[in-house]
């Protein structure tokens, strides 16, 4: 057998193990990365009498940790402390009785050029993860599961066991935290 | 014409504006939606930032960062396997 169709477990923390991590740690916090990355061996070490060589090894085991992430934004979202319908508090941070923004909440411009570059940045990428994870498990599984893993909403409810109502409740209220999580940490911080 | 006394809050504006992404909306809904925003300058930078929010997540996800594991995490990894026999 030639080494391209030959998993060899042996090589795979040298091999693949910095560019897996690479891709769970733009996506969840260091620690989980590498359990992930741990869950992945182990799950492709016993799988490896069904590994065919018809992906290569490195595609192989990205298959495995992608379904992994999925997995674990699944746990995340399920680790519920409050059950669904959350309280209608939450929106009362932006909104008054009126349904009108609050003074303090109603959005800021941004400027185009900032806005702009900030796409660029790496700095900028380190706020909106760390904003990302600062919001509740619930809302960063829903968030990351249809703005970074880009999946049809159907699937999402599906996987997570919501109604379509909750989920716009969720998509929202996450991006009102995560707008005005960047507001404060980026688009209007000096030291940006 | 939607008639102005039942246009959207900006609480139930911003909350179309996410569902606009994602499904068509009824025309009346629409339409309503959009006189909202001819009015609301809150709103109308909200629709602009919340989609930069989006777009910015994806491509972060997607950039080639300079994280790697320590090598203490390596040997965690290394560490799992041999316990699984391997090596």
């Amino acid at each position: 057998m030639s080494s391209a169709s030959s998993p060899d477990p042996a090589q795979w923390v040298d091999r693949y193990g910095d560019e897996l991590y690479r891709f769970v740690a733009a996506r969840v916090e260091p620690e989980q990365a590498e359990e992930l990355v741990q869950e992945t061996f182990l799950s492709a070490l016993e799988a490896l009498a069904g590994f065919r060589g018809e992906a290569s090894e490195r595609t192989w085991l990205f298959t495995i940790l992608r379904r992994k992430l999925i997995d674990f934004y699944r746990r995340q979202a399920r680790s519920l402390l409050e059950p669904l319908p959350l309280a209608e508090a939450e929106e009362d941070h932006y909104f008054g009785p009126a349904g009108h923004w609050k003074a303090e909440a109603a959005p800021h411009a941004w400027e185009p050029q900032v806005q702009e570059q900030a796409l660029e940045q790496e700095e900028f990428q380190q706020v909106l993860l760390r904003c990302q994870q600062q919001l509740p498990p619930q809302h960063a599984a829903v968030f990351a599961l249809r703005f970074v893993e880009e999946r049809e909403t159907d699937d999402i409810c599906k996987e997570l066991g919501l109604t379509p109502s909750n989920f716009w409740v969720i998509v929202h209220r996450a991006k009102l935290r995560l707008r005005r999580c960047l507001e404060m940490n980026w688009f209007e911080n000096p030291h940006r | 014409m939607p008639m102005l006394n039942d246009l959207p809050t900006c609480r139930d504006a911003t909350l179309l504006l996410e569902k606009r992404e994602g499904q068509p909306l009824p025309l009346a809904e629409r339409l309503r939606l959009w006189v909202h925003l001819l009015f609301c300058v809150y709103c109308r930078r909200y629709v602009q930032q919340t989609r930069l929010i989006g777009q910015a997540a994806r491509r972060a996800a997607a950039a080639v960062g300079q994280a790697a594991l320590s090598a203490a995490g390596k040997e965690r990894l290394r560490a799992a396997l041999r316990q699984r026999g391997v090596g």
